[in-house]
């Protein structure tokens, strides 16, 4: 069971049109959001994704959550596949994939109570035949995350929660359907760094009782270190090295990985840290360079890296990494 | 869901007024009622008759109210008077009343009710009788239905200044606490009509007097309907939505109206406006009498009158300026009778005797000392009056005058002439007495009232007579006229008009060109027995077709 | 209820008013000739000299400040030039309900109108069925109001019969109850729908906002519960871009007000809007105040319940 392949990727792409300023006619240009990506991700586990701004983490979630068409690929839940499933097949399917968003100010529509944004998926599945039932419902997942669950919260609008708080019910709400697989777009992101701890607490807690799977996306490597059991690190689009958390941190075998290590704040205030790490630019590709895409930040760049694109290649039980030069 | 019935009740509202409206309304009103519809455009909204002035006035006051008698031009119908008689002074007259007059709540009129109401206008300054209130001296009692009135000069325009001098009920108007802002919601009167319902803006209804002294009416109600604008209430005529448009004003849309074979149009002589060319006679050349008279000879009246007026006009047939007692019967303009040519070359031979002017050359502009004849004329900015100042510019050119055109608003022009500031000459429309208000923005600017400049003018001979200065002159030449129309001697009148005309001419910036008339229009299909044109001269449509006695011969005609 | 903010909004509208009667006061003594020209010039002389002691024109400024201000208050705005002896306050007593009738059912038909399309537009913002939206919207807005009015009435009325030539009921009908509200309701539907012109704005609007709120997060999260397309266009997306749109029909109100002095004068509806066009006509200067005081007052009015709306739509307006 504990192994079981739950949730799997193959090859998937996204390209986005996109046309240039003042362009109106002719073929548009595509950004290469997602680039032929694969992973597998398995039960009860927390699957990490890292990788800079830009690199096409949310894409690929939106991706996983139908919220966004894949270019081309396959995604495998359970088995099954569900890359051409239909809106009714979506909308059962939903029952079991929830998704928490990065952004909690945004992503809570303004004008709606905390009762309405929590109970919005059981209204949209009909689970509920009375408001009792919902209320009480509602009330449990408030408790659940950790708010109160008085008459006056449940009148409340987000306008009028902080944004950890806002977040929790973002959880609440993703959580109500009783969904196991939980993808999860930077979901501290854009929080005070003193509460980040305690909604990463509450989903770690979460996953334990409830037993979740959590499909986790972040930027930061130590966070990813910290909760994750699987890390895949991203990269303008593709996947450069994917594997167990400990194996990764301890023996990074992509030059990026190395990088994004090494930008780890110390626990301890270190004041030579972060003067080694080299400058870059995120990279926003419509054409992406020959070979090694990560190949004109590199160090350890050569000809092959401008010419040949890495594979994806298991070095060491399943610890895998995209580069010419492990 | 709640949202869903919003817009639900929203589109069944939008459907059902579509809907239910027409069918509500689809049913004709009880048929044994017969019904006059009047569209009119403009309706003034009150029936206090003290406070009554105007056109929009008269139309609700002749309704319901009468006066002693209706007088226009020397000829007077009875109203509440049946007689009347002067003594050899002509200083005292007496009215005798009809007999069996009463007021609509079932009080007697009576004489004491006549001395009421001219003691209340004449004390109040109210508008009615005119300027009858200069030389009216008392009102007297003679018996319940006479009336003795003395006056304290000759005037023959006495009985027409009557018109308006509408007859209230005394019991009803000395408890009236203030005349002037007495609304007189539900007036008691002596007319045929009784004032029924009157919406603001709307219309106003009328239900026939069954005890009227004077007959019955054969219609039961009479509604006035406004309307926004002329279009409409003559497109309501041909629709056959209204039955009669009272005013015309909106000549070009005539012909159109005339498709329609139910439709008959009108023509009342009496109540009627001028077109005049105003001159700026401070400035040279335009001071010149003998100028202004060649300008006069070169106007080709009647083509302003066929182009511009629809024919729907005449040559102006009375001085303006002077009380309409002295008006004739159509007098022919100097030049009228010419052809087009001779008129011109007279006209050219008035300025080539002047040696100011340079002699006329075909297509160039005459010089007067020196400087080239360029006149501006000022014009309202109106389809009709264009056209007329058009014909004007071209009869110009053909005496060697240049003449440019300045259209401006009628606001404006209004302004100017109340405020001065224009040049040259000015194309406009004037009536004088209550609507004179161009002419009296002249005598503004000149500093003089006209009506003195006329009767003082040195060149008639009249402005020595010291005593009463003009007055008395005016009061000869009106006596001179009076006794050639009583002997109907046309001839000794036509001379005397055309003298006043032309002295006129010779002393006032003022030249007449036009005069339109009031046009009626009505349907054939609804109602016989209009006034045919002939029994409409000389007594005004407002007061007459709509008032009392033509409205008696007026029958429905069964549909 | 939010009653700080309610107090703050009442407290706003109480300035304008007090703005508007105050320039009420000013522009007619600040008029070329005197305030006695202005108020009295065209009545008969004997009505003249009550004027001027009820106004106390020929008083000092302040004085007649006084009086202007217990006048107003007593309802009192003076008598109509063109229509004496009836009073300024008569003739708009009579008129206002017929205007508001007018003004109210366009707007509230209009409104929902512009909103439904608008919606349509905007989830389809670049598709066939949006260009056709936003060309009918367009040209909509772009024709003038009068003009509109008068092929309505030459098309519908003139030539088809099908609607009635002028006013707001049969005259002396003597019609009751249903059938008079179905008279009314036939005069008024071309009118009302000479004013649903701004359809176009309104339309715009919504689709607009429609367009910016649909790239919001809470759309995607909606989206990610699984709910239905039509609950994510109307619950979410609609429901959030309606507020600009209320707040537009405030400012909007303004110009239907104007419009209606055209759309009522060729209809020869007896509103205000026709009254101020015979005072224009017949320099009724005391009328014309009148009127213009009297639409100060029900735009603001207007916009004032509108904020009301806006409280009960918004529950973020803390201030
Ligand atoms: N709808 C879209 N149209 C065009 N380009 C897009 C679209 N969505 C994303 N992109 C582009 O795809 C790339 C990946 O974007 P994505 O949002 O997935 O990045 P991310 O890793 O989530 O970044 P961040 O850490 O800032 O959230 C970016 O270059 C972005 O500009
Ligand atoms: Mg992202």
């Amino acid at each position: 069971m504990e192994n079981e392949q739950y949730f799997e990727v193959d090859h998937l792409t996204k390209f986005f049109p996109v046309k240039k300023r003042g362009q109106f006619f002719g073929k548009p240009i595509y950004v290469h959001a997602v680039d032929d990506v694969q992973f597998t991700v398995r039960k009860g586990k927390t699957y990490g994704v890292v990788g800079e701004s830009g690199c096409g983490k949310t894409t690929l979630a939106r991706m996983i959550m139908h919220l966004e068409k894949p270019t081309s690929g396959r995604m495998l839940f359970k088995g099954q596949d569900i890359t051409l499933f239909n809106g009714k097949q979506m909308k059962a399917l939903r029952r079991q994939m929830q998704m928490v968003f990065q952004d909690p100010f945004g992503s809570l529509n303004p004008v709606r109570t905390i009762r309405n944004i929590v109970a919005e998926p059981v209204r949209v599945h009909h689970i509920f035949q009375n408001r009792q039932d919902e209320k009480i419902k509602v009330q449990e997942m408030l408790e659940t995350v950790g708010l109160s669950s008085s008459d006056e919260m449940l009148e409340k609008r987000p306008g009028q929660l902080s944004g950890g708080e806002r977040q929790r019910v973002g959880i609440a709400s993703a959580l109500i359907l009783g969904a196991e697989f939980i993808v999860a777009d930077e979901p501290v992101s854009m929080l005070d760094a003193s509460i980040r701890a305690d909604i990463i607490a509450l989903m770690m807690k979460l996953k334990e009782e409830k037993n979740l799977t959590y499909f986790f996306i972040t930027h930061e490597f130590g966070m990813a270190r910290a909760i994750c059991d699987r890390i895949a690190v991203m990269y303008a689009g593709k996947m450069v090295e994917v594997a167990d958390a400990a194996s990764i941190v301890d023996h990074p075998l992509h030059p990026y990985t190395q990088l994004l290590i090494d930008a780890i704040p110390p626990l301890i205030p270190d004041p030579n840290w972060g003067k080694n790490i080299s400058e870059g630019e995120v990279p926003y590709f419509t054409v992406p360079p020959p070979g090694c895409r990560y190949h004109p930040r590199c160090s350890r760049a050569d000809e092959l890296c401008k010419s040949e694109i890495p594979e994806l290649v298991d070095y060491r039980d399943g610890h895998f990494a995209a580069c010419h030069h492990v | 869901m709640k949202k869903r019935l919003v817009f639900s009740f929203c589109s069944i509202v939008l459907v059902l007024s579509m809907i239910l409206g027409p069918l509500a309304c689809g049913e004709p009103v009880d048929t044994t009622t017969y019904r006059l519809t009047a569209a009119v455009t403009d309706l003034h909204e009150s029936s206090n008759p003290f406070l009554a002035s105007g056109r929009g006035d008269i139309r609700i006051m002749s309704r319901i109210y009468e006066p002693l008698v209706v007088g226009s031009g020397g000829a007077a119908i009875p109203r509440l008077a049946e007689s009347w008689s002067y003594d050899d002074s002509t200083m005292s007259w007496t009215f005798n009343l009809v007999q069996d007059a009463e007021w609509s709540d079932g009080e007697p009129l009576t004489a004491a009710d006549v001395k009421y109401t001219l003691d209340t206008q004449y004390a109040g300054d109210y508008s009615g009788g005119g300027d009858s209130k200069e030389f009216v001296d008392t009102v007297t009692v003679v018996d319940d239905n006479t009336v003795k009135i003395t006056v304290t000069e000759y005037a023959s325009a006495f009985l027409d200044f009557l018109n308006s001098m509408y007859i209230v009920p005394k019991h009803i108007w000395e408890d009236v606490a203030d005349i002037d802002t007495e609304a007189n919601l539900a007036p008691v009167g002596s007319g045929p009509w009784l004032w029924d319902e009157y919406v603001p803006q709307s219309h106003v209804a009328f239900k026939k007097n069954p005890n009227y002294w004077g007959g019955t009416v054969n219609i039961d109600e009479m509604v006035l309907e406004i309307y926004g604008s002329q279009e409409l209430a003559l497109l309501a005529l041909k629709t056959g939505q209204v039955d009669m448009v009272p005013t015309v004003e909106l000549y070009s849309y005539i012909p159109q109206l005339l498709e329609s074979t139910d439709v008959k149009v009108g023509v009342d002589r009496a109540a009627n406006f001028y077109n005049f060319l105003f001159v700026d006679h401070r400035e040279e050349p335009n001071n010149l009498p003998a100028f202004r008279q060649a300008v006069s000879m070169a106007i080709n009246r009647q083509d302003i009158i066929d182009f511009a007026l629809f024919t729907y006009g005449s040559i102006p047939r009375m001085v303006p300026l002077v009380p309409e007692a002295i008006a004739s019967e159509d007098v022919d303009w100097p030049g009228l009778g010419m052809t087009d040519e001779a008129r011109i070359d007279e006209a050219n031979a008035m300025l080539d005797a002047d040696s100011d002017f340079s002699d006329f050359v075909e297509g160039e502009t005459r010089t007067y000392k020196g400087d080239p004849l360029n006149i501006e004329m000022t014009i309202v900015n109106r389809p009709a009056d264009v056209q007329q100042a058009e014909i004007i510019r071209e009869n110009m050119a053909e005496i060697g005058i240049n003449v440019s055109l300045k259209l401006i608003g009628f606001g404006p022009m209004m302004g100017m002439m109340f405020g001065g500031g224009w040049d040259d000459w000015t194309w406009s429309t004037a009536g004088h007495g209550a609507g004179g208000s161009t002419l009296d923005g002249l005598a503004q600017e000149f500093g003089a009232d006209p009506y003195n400049v006329w009767y003082d003018a040195p060149s008639l001979g009249w402005g020595e007579d010291g005593d009463g200065g003009g007055t008395t002159a005016a009061r000869a030449l009106q006596a001179d006229l009076r006794q050639s129309r009583r002997e109907d001697d046309p001839a000794t009148l036509a001379t005397l008009i055309e003298q006043i005309q032309v002295d006129f001419a010779a002393e006032l910036p003022i030249i007449p060109l036009s005069q339109g008339n009031t046009i009626y229009a009505y349907r054939l299909d609804t109602f016989t027995g209009w006034a045919p044109q002939e029994e409409m001269d000389g007594q005004g449509s407002s007061g007459h077709l709509l008032g009392t006695i033509n409205i008696l011969a007026l029958e429905p005609i069964a549909q | 209820m939010n009653w700080k903010w309610l107090i703050r909004r009442l407290g706003f509208m109480l300035m304008v008013l007090a703005v508007a009667v105050i320039l009420n006061f000013l522009i007619p003594r600040l008029m070329p000739g005197s305030a006695k020209q202005a108020y009295a010039g065209k009545l008969p002389e004997a009505v003249q000299v009550k004027i001027i002691a009820r106004f106390g024109l020929d008083k000092s400024i302040w004085e007649q400040f006084v009086l202007y201000i217990q006048n107003t208050l007593k309802g009192d705005l003076g008598m109509s030039f063109s229509n004496h002896p009836n009073s300024v306050t008569y003739m708009i007593g009579n008129a206002l309900p017929w205007t508001l009738f007018l003004l109210l059912t366009a707007t509230i038909i209009t409104v929902p109108l512009g909103y439904v399309f608008g919606v349509i537009a905007g989830w389809r913002a670049g598709s066939k069925t949006d260009t056709g939206i936003q060309i009918g919207s367009l040209s909509l807005l772009a024709t003038p109001l009068f003009w509109i009015a008068m092929v309505l009435l030459y098309v519908f009325s003139a030539q088809l019969g099908w609607f009635p030539l002028r006013g707001a009921e049969t005259a002396y009908s003597g019609y009751t109850g249903l059938k008079w509200v179905g008279d009314v309701l036939w005069h008024a539907v071309l009118p009302v729908l000479a004013l649903m012109t701004l359809f176009g704005a309104y339309e715009m609007i919504m689709r607009n906002t429609m367009v910016t709120t649909l790239r919001e997060n809470y759309i995607i999260t909606a989206e990610a519960k699984g709910a239905s397309e039509n609950r994510v266009k109307y619950k979410h997306a609609a429901r959030n871009a309606l507020l600009p749109l209320i707040t537009s029909v405030g400012i909007r109100f303004a110009t239907i007000v104007g419009g209606s002095v055209f759309v009522e004068n060729i209809f020869s509806y007896p509103g205000i809007g026709s009254l101020i066009f015979d005072a224009v006509i017949s320099y009724d200067f005391p009328l014309l105040q009148g009127a213009f005081l009297i639409f100060s007052i029900v735009t603001v009015v207007v916009v004032f319940l509108l904020d009301l709306v806006y409280l009960r739509l918004d529950p973020r307006i803390r201030y």
